[in-house]
């Protein structure tokens, strides 16, 4: 019996399943389930005698699953991405990062600068469109890892604050 | 007819000229920047000339370098697409300097109907009912209040050169109409190169409703019916329709008669667009004039029959239509949903990235004008649309039964899409019942989510593709191509 | 290849008197195996919770690639010892995916006594570096240990096998260029300490994980000075100031991220290439080897039937299957990997003997692993067969499988006794793995032999002395206890307990984990010295 639990949009919820008997557990309830892979990302899921087609690829952390128009990005809760960077000191929050592959527009902040929660600190622009990264929480800028024009990726730390109390 | 056509565009309207291009015997040049080196349109032309690095102002918007590629291939035409230099009259005059065709109108009625004051004082003159406003730009603030004043708020503040809700702003009271100015002014001159102003009374719930015009070089004009793209977000349409449900035949034929009108008073020649907002008692009111084929000229195509691009091929090479109004009408019902890498469910952040999976949908009356094939990589440098997908039926309710089917076996995967959101505007009791207004998505779908209905079977799938693909797939181990046991065995002990 | 063909009725009743019997004992393993794994203390249980600290096994869960084999070594080891608490001595070793790289893991568990080595558990992870060496497997430490056993701390300490061997052998496999990850998630005290340090890169948890030559009790005694765990060896004070550690964790499940990003980090490591096909699974049900296995040892049956039931396809090419029929050779493919075959049909006789050399040579040029399936009761004996050399045959089947280098890898499937169990690569012969089917029996004989044996020597010292020879009551009071000895100390579940083996299988797993060792194997390039052999004596 495989058992995972898995998380959409914060939502975790388990699924268990035995391949050998063809029997799933979603949501408490158990269900018959057959299923085939048709070629790499495409399954084809049989759940009580009904067929679905499910489209699955890897993602940032996780998997994105195509299901009837819907598309979600599926995260292993037990495995989610540790929400603190590799081997750094510390619990490493006071990180900002895009959203998406991006070039810097603007620094609107400079390291020793007081911000407030939701204040701007970078404004980047992917695709004509411009949007402002903004401090998490109240803090003091530690650094400015960027600059003007850069082109930036996700997990890249474009300013990092020293939170305001330091929790432990 | 020409013999080689050079397409200033990229993505899915590129691919979509060269199609009809090539179905006339026409060889296709396509242009790229560097960021586009493998995108599908540059793949599918006959030839592919490099403009330079990614930026639009080195690239698709680099006049003489397009003029260069067009020399350089031998091409006698250039078909602007829509956006990037469509609607800029300086690559008409440089087509016409160089010898080369122009696929548009001339570049003075270009010029003439991009400044809204300017195009507002030849609508005037043909009679085309205006939405109330100024007629001339003005940068007086206290002219500005008093002109407010006279309309009455909300009043809007346009940009004479604007476009795309760039240099617009809703003013709701006299105290917030000087800072709206000055910001809408400085906005402008920063997009636009023009920072000129004036004012229109702001219309409260319009439909956006614009017919397709075809004017030829001999003076023959028509309408081909209405669009009615009213389900917009941050001033981009997203859903097209045509008939418009809100239009009786007799509506149509009054606000076709002006749509022709205002053609003609322009000296329009080559296929357009004359945009309305309709009012919810049936009143009418000239917008603007689109000098280019639209984003969604294919649910025009789909009712009529029609090839538009074959037709402003034809209009540049100086034929004469082939067809009088009375020879044109519409049959059945056409929807079309543009797909965007993008995320509705926050801000429609734009999704560059490789689209890893790709499943598109097909049946009847199914068409899909796509820029884009599984593998590639949307740039982050573009407008992120990855293609435009049109349902036709022979009514409204099978049409709309039948994009939803295919915006539910669209897979696309690698990048967030907005198709969520196209099913459940599709499937809202306001759609269904025609009540679409240009602020249907904010009033409807503020704040939207994508419904958790199938998240259930997304992590069973989830769990059936870790045991389906072989296992340790972060670096697969495999030694001679089949997976190892390690890697087929899946989760065994002893 | 030939598809050997099963003479296996699975509806006779002596298939299903087997498949019961076997059943019944696979079912007193599993009992064994799931007391071994889940029976812990209440009160370790609950100070790891409070510690926050995960138990060994779903830190293995979190470490291991998702979906993946685990290829578990010696479960039961230390079963039955030290008062039958000190499950799988403690700690838990095996082979697994991580980050797709096959390592092997090396962890404590701590509520087993928190962790501390017993002599069987000083065994168990020297076997587990060995295996590291052999097969140049990625070693993953999770170091969660009191240290030694002070107890039993003579039988630990200062023997050549004994606990300075794990640090000798961590410089020699750093030096053979094979990575050493550790990651520190709970105590390392003393020796322990060098556990971490001899490693190439060392995550240590915040809070819990701690690394010192002496821990507070100690420091107090010796010197007087009063300190905490965490500012004599915490995680903070390892990663700052004295960089014994070189990663940061915040808990263990933040250790164990790091320590797959690591492994995936490790330069890639290109697998040796035997010629591998496409994989396909074998035409009959490995399930009904239950069926094929008499209850009693010295019940004939044929190995073919076992064989067709391990390999692609069943697919089996035999070598010389007309000349010493005791032994049956051939090859095969097991999971796509070629394989050279040996297997037991009956005593070994000169025949056998020197098919099996000349078999095993082949293979070994040829650079095709073996596998022994082991039942054997010894080489032939008596007057006939000493004078047609069956000591120098034997001779050479013996050069020839301690000489071979090629991986090698054993299954006692039924009795490994005498001399038998050197031929066919017992545990002395260096196979890269040796697992015991659970029916097994290993000894220096039968018990029964073993037992007539001394009766006659006995009796022969009667009759030098010109007495009678025993009465019947004194032959079964002799018997018994030798007997009764024999059985005990030559069954698997014995010889697993010692480490004598690398575990007890589910026959019908046979043909998976063979798959999995030789997959492992094939990480180290085959051996340079293949055309060696000793003298073979003619």
């Amino acid at each position: 019996m495989l058992k995972y639990r898995l998380q959409i949009e914060g939502q975790t919820a388990e699924v268990a399943l035995d391949p050998e008997q063809g029997l799933t557990t979603l949501d408490g309830n158990q269900r018959a389930l057959a299923w085939r892979a048709l070629a790499p990302g495409r399954l084809l899921l049989e759940l009580d005698g009904k067929q679905v087609l499910a489209f699955v690829a890897p993602a940032p952390q996780g998997k994105q699953v195509f299901i009837q128009g819907r598309s979600y990005l599926v995260q292993d809760a037990e495995r989610a991405p540790s929400r603190r960077g590799a081997g750094g000191a510390g619990g490493q929050p006071g990180q900002v990062t895009p959203p998406m592959p991006a070039v810097v527009v603007r620094i609107l902040v400079e390291p020793g600068k007081v911000v407030e929660p939701g204040q701007g600190l970078v404004v980047v622009s992917a695709m004509k469109m411009e949007t402002t990264l903004a401090a998490p929480y109240a803090g003091v800028v530690a650094a400015v890892n960027t600059q003007a024009e850069a082109k930036v990726m996700p997990g890249e730390i474009l300013v990092e604050i020293t939170p305001e109390e330091n929790h432990d | 007819m020409f013999h080689k056509v050079l397409i200033a565009n990229r993505g899915e309207i590129a691919l979509r000229i060269m199609r009809t291009c090539s179905e006339m015997g026409i060889a296709t040049v396509a242009v790229y920047s560097e960021a586009d080196a493998e995108a599908a349109h540059v793949l599918q032309a006959d030839q592919a000339m490099l403009l330079g690095p990614a930026p639009p102002t080195e690239s698709y918007l680099n006049i003489p370098a397009i003029i260069a590629a067009a020399e350089q291939s031998g091409a006698q035409a250039i078909h602007p697409g829509y956006g990037f230099l469509a609607e800029n009259p300086a690559l008409a005059e440089a087509c016409q300097e160089a010898g080369l065709a122009f696929i548009g109108p001339q570049a003075r009625v270009i010029r003439n109907l991009g400044s809204k004051t300017t195009a507002r004082g030849i609508m005037q003159k043909a009679r085309v009912p205006l939405i109330p406003g100024m007629m001339a730009p003005c940068s007086e603030p206290e002219e500005m209040a008093r002109q407010a004043d006279g309309l009455g708020y909300p009043v809007l503040v346009k940009a004479v050169s604007g476009g795309g809700g760039k240099g617009m702003r809703v003013v709701a009271g006299p105290e917030d109409l000087a800072e709206a100015c000055e910001l809408a002014a400085s906005e402008a001159a920063q997009a636009f190169d023009d920072g000129a102003i004036y004012l229109e009374r702001c219309l409260e719930s319009p439909r956006h409703v614009e017919f397709q015009i075809l004017a030829d070089a001999q003076g023959n004009t028509v309408h081909v019916f209405e669009r009615e793209c009213s389900i917009q977000r941050r001033h981009q349409k997203i859903i097209e329709e045509t008939p418009s449900p809100a239009l009786t035949p007799e509506l149509r034929e009054k606000m076709g008669q002006a749509a022709v009108a205002a053609a003609k008073a322009a000296g329009y020649v080559n296929a357009g667009t004359v945009e309305f907002l309709l009012d919810p008692e049936g009143n009418f009111y000239f917008l603007e004039v689109n000098t280019r084929l639209q984003v969604e000229h294919p649910i025009t195509e789909m009712t009529t029959g029609l090839d538009l691009v074959r037709l402003q091929l034809m209009i540049a090479d100086d034929q004469p239509l082939p067809f009088g109004q009375a020879d044109l009408s519409q049959r059945g019902h056409a929807i079309q949903c543009r797909i965007y890498a993008e995320d509705p469910a926050q801000n429609f952040l734009p999704s560059p990235g490789v689209i890893s999976l790709l499943a598109e949908p097909t049946g009847p009356g199914v068409r899909l004008d796509s820029g884009v094939y599984e593998g590639y990589t949307v740039p982050l440098e573009y407008d992120p649309i990855l293609g435009k997908l049109i349902a036709w039926a022979p009514d409204r309710e099978a049409a709309r039964g039948r994009m939803l089917r295919a915006l539910k076996s669209f897979a696309v995967l690698g990048v967030q899409t907005n198709i969520p959101l196209l099913i459940d505007v599709l499937e809202a009791q306001a759609f269904i019942d025609g009540q679409t207004f240009t602020d249907f998505l904010e009033r409807h779908f503020s704040g939207w989510r994508q419904s958790l209905e199938q998240a259930d079977l997304a992590r069973l799938a989830y769990v059936l593709d870790e045991l389906s693909a072989p296992a340790g797939g972060e670096a697969p181990a495999s030694d001679t191509g089949w997976p190892t046991p390690w890697q087929s065995l899946g989760s065994w002990r002893v | 290849m030939q598809v050997i063909e099963s003479r296996i009725n699975t509806g006779s009743q002596e298939y299903k008197d087997n498949f019961a019997h076997m059943a019944g004992v696979l079912d007193q393993l599993n009992q064994e195996l799931a007391i071994a794994r889940d029976q812990r203390s209440q009160r370790a249980l609950q100070r790891a919770q409070e510690q926050n600290k995960l138990t060994v096994r779903q830190r293995l869960d979190l470490l291991l690639d998702r979906n993946t084999p685990f290829l578990e070594l010696s479960p039961l080891a230390a079963r039955g010892m030290y008062g039958g608490e000190i499950h799988g001595a403690g700690m838990v070793t095996g082979v697994g995916l991580v980050a797709g790289r096959e390592v092997i893991i090396h962890a404590n568990d701590q509520l087993i006594k928190g962790g501390t080595m017993y002599p069987v558990g000083v065994k168990k992870g020297l076997r587990a570096q060995s295996i590291a060496m052999e097969n140049r497997l990625p070693l993953i430490y999770l170091v969660d240990s009191g240290g030694a056993f002070l107890p039993l701390q003579s039988e630990i300490f200062p023997d050549v096998d004994d606990g300075g061997r794990i640090f000798y052998n961590q410089a020699m496999i750093s030096k053979m260029g094979i990575p050493q990850v550790c990651g520190v998630l709970g105590l390392c005290t003393a020796g322990g300490a060098y556990i971490p340090a001899m490693s190439d890169e060392v995550v240590q948890v915040k809070n819990t994980g701690a690394i010192f030559l002496g821990g507070p009790p100690l420091v107090k005694a010796a010197t007087g000075e009063e300190v905490g765990n965490q500012e004599l060896g915490g995680a903070e004070m390892h990663c700052r100031e004295s960089g014994v550690s070189d990663y940061l964790a915040q808990d263990d499940a933040h250790c164990l991220e790091l320590l797959r990003e690591i492994v995936g980090n490790l330069p890639p490591n290109p697998k040796t290439d035997i010629g591998r096909i496409e994989p396909r699974p074998p035409l009959y049900d490995p399930e009904e080897i239950y069926g094929i296995v008499p209850p009693n040892l010295s019940t004939p049956y044929d190995v073919r039937e076992v064989i067709a039931r391990l390999v692609d396809g069943s697919q089996f090419l035999e070598f010389k299957s007309l000349y010493g029929p005791t032994l049956v050779t051939g090859w095969a493919h097991i999971h796509g990997y070629p394989v050279g075959i040996l297997g037991n049909n009956g005593v070994l006789f000169s025949e056998s003997a020197l098919k099996a050399t000349q078999f095993i040579q082949i293979c070994d040029k040829r650079g095709i692993p073996l596998v022994f399936l082991q039942n054997i009761s010894g080489y032939i004996i008596g007057a006939e067969y000493e004078r047609g050399g069956i000591t120098k045959n034997g001779q050479k089947m013996v050069n020839a499988v301690a000489t071979a280098s090629v991986p090698k890898f054993t299954v006692i499937i039924g009795a490994s006794f005498g001399a038998g169990n050197y031929g066919m690569c017992g545990r002395a012969y260096a196979p890269r793995f040796l697992w015991m089917w659970p029916n097994a029996q290993i000894g220096v004989m039968g018990g029964e032999q073993a037992a007539k044996v001394l009766v006659t020597v006995k009796n022969d010292q009667l009759a030098r002395e010109g007495q009678d020879p025993l009465p019947p009551q004194a032959v079964e009071r002799i018997m018994e206890p030798i007997m009764e000895a024999a059985e005990k100390e030559g069954n698997a579940m014995y010889s697993t307990a010692n480490l004598w083996d690398d575990g007890i299988l589910d026959p019908a797993k046979t043909r998976d984990t063979l798959g999995l060792a030789i997959s492992a194997s094939l990480n180290a390039p085959l051996r340079d010295d293949r055309l060696g052999y000793g003298t073979f004596r003619m």
